[in-house]
């Protein structure tokens, strides 16, 4: 039975918007709900992260896979292993077989090949305060041999372009030595497909320009490459463009025609003009009322 | 008589009398059409089609810049009529009725205003009296009924 009924009715559609976007507090229990209810062979062994807390750059995850760590905390304490991969979902890291596994049962559905049997070990995820990063450096007590150890901490300083990721990454350095860069590791080579060109061939420049003013390509070579009745070129608009561009004329409404009449009236008013009495009266009325100013003045 | 008082009017006023001449006839006092050509430009009109009220021409701000300046030259009464009474400085003060609250605000004074330090002395005394009193160490009460 479908659940999407939205387009037929509303009726419990409070209920169903807070499916995906809970109430505060029970955001938490029906989270808890949601990851039981994933199988266990597919379910995270960490709490999954949001958003803005998930890993995305080099400097974030610190170790990309194929580096070698040692798990420093746990039942496998002390396990040297490598990176395998790496969770976004929770910021873990999956580990070779030396890191902590679990027993789950897979349905045949998802047995992969060479499978026998119905309970497999698949790998833990492991969070990154759990692991730290192991190198091999110089001995100094044995000048010319190379001795392992665990760092401690990491630093990021400065960048370089890395041919193998083809991306520019910081370079990883020891926390208080900095001089002592621990490279990243080199990633699984992959393999080009069937259809893709080297880039030696892609650079290789072709084509020479041997004028300025003349153009390379023949007149009459335009045409297969250029459509010149295309409807997309400027400056050439049909009478079938002008109809859809162009806004047709409605007919004025009636309260329209009434007020372009009115407007016509109001400009056929005779109005009133300032004559030659009317500017001598206010000149007479000015003059009468400056000179009684004037003499309260002096009165005064 | 020659025009050169009138020349002589801020171009205001003298703008106005040119769109509103004072003549013989005077500007009706009451609202009528906008198509009436004595139709008083200080207050409402209105429309003959649609019988609803259009804005006057001159709003009361210009109204009232305009019979300002009248009253400057003594011409007030040569203006079409407006409605209410237009009072200028301080004879507008004189008549304005102030309000209960601003005559006789709520409060004694010292509660109004706020305390305005009178002197560096009077600051210097409030400090070293809070200076003494963190000095001094809060004594736990003795629990004697125990």
């Amino acid at each position: 039975m479908s659940f999407n009924y939205r387009h037929i009715s509303k009726a419990g559609a409070r209920i169903l918007e807070r499916v995906n976007n809970p109430v505060a507090r029970f955001a938490k229990g029906k989270e808890k709900q949601r990851i039981q209810s994933i199988p266990e062979f597919m379910r995270p062994d960490l709490p999954i992260v949001d958003e803005a807390k998930k890993f995305k750059t080099e400097q974030d995850w610190k170790f990309l896979p194929g580096d070698r760590v040692v798990i420093v905390r746990g039942e496998h304490k002390g396990n040297v292993c490598v990176v395998k991969g790496r969770d976004e979902h929770t910021n873990g890291y999956l580990l070779d077989d030396n890191g902590p596994s679990k027993q789950v049962v897979v349905p045949k559905e998802y047995w992969q090949e060479g499978q026998t049997s119905h309970v497999v070990a698949i790998p833990k995820t492991m969070t990154q305060k759990d692991l730290r990063l192991v190198a091999d450096i110089e001995d100094e007590a044995h000048p010319g041999q190379v001795k392992t150890v665990a760092v401690q901490n990491i630093v990021f300083k400065g960048t370089y372009y890395d041919e193998d990721y083809k991306k520019i990454l910081p370079y990883r350095c020891v926390f208080g030595q900095t001089d002592l860069v621990i490279p990243w590791p080199r990633p699984e080579p992959v393999e080009d497909g069937n259809l893709a060109t080297p880039p030696e061939v892609t650079r290789e420049q072709t084509y020479w320009v041997d004028s300025v003013t003349r153009n390379s390509i023949p007149k009459k070579a335009f045409l297969t490459i250029r459509n010149p009745r295309s409807k997309y070129r400027r400056g050439k608009i049909t009478a079938k463009d002008l109809k859809f561009l162009v806004k047709p004329e409605m007919p004025l409404t009636k309260s329209e025609q009434a007020a372009l009449a009115m407007k016509e009236k109001l400009g056929e008013i005779k109005k009133l003009e300032l004559t030659e009495d009317d500017k001598i009266l206010i000149s007479e009325r000015v003059k009468s009322y400056l000179d009684k100013q004037s003499n309260s003045a002096t009165t005064a | 008589m020659s025009t050169k008082y009138f020349e002589t009017l801020p171009s205001k006023l003298k703008n106005f009398f040119q769109k509103y001449p004072p003549g013989k006839l005077r500007y009706v006092t009451h609202p009528t059409s906008i198509t009436n050509p004595m139709a008083n430009p200080f207050i409402s009109n209105r429309h003959p089609i649609t019988n609803r009220f259009r804005d006057p021409v001159y709003s009361a701000r210009r109204m009232s810049d305009i019979v300002k300046l009248a009253s400057r030259y003594g011409v007030e009464d040569l203006l079409p009529t407006w409605q209410g009474v237009k009072l200028f400085h301080q004879e507008k003060y004189d008549k304005k009725q102030f309000m209960k609250g601003v005559m006789w605000p709520k409060l004694h004074k010292h509660e109004r205003e706020p305390r305005v330090m009178k002197s560096n002395e009077e600051i210097d005394s409030i400090l070293a009296k809070a200076r003494v009193a963190r000095q001094v160490k809060k004594v736990k009460k003795v629990k004697t009924w125990v």
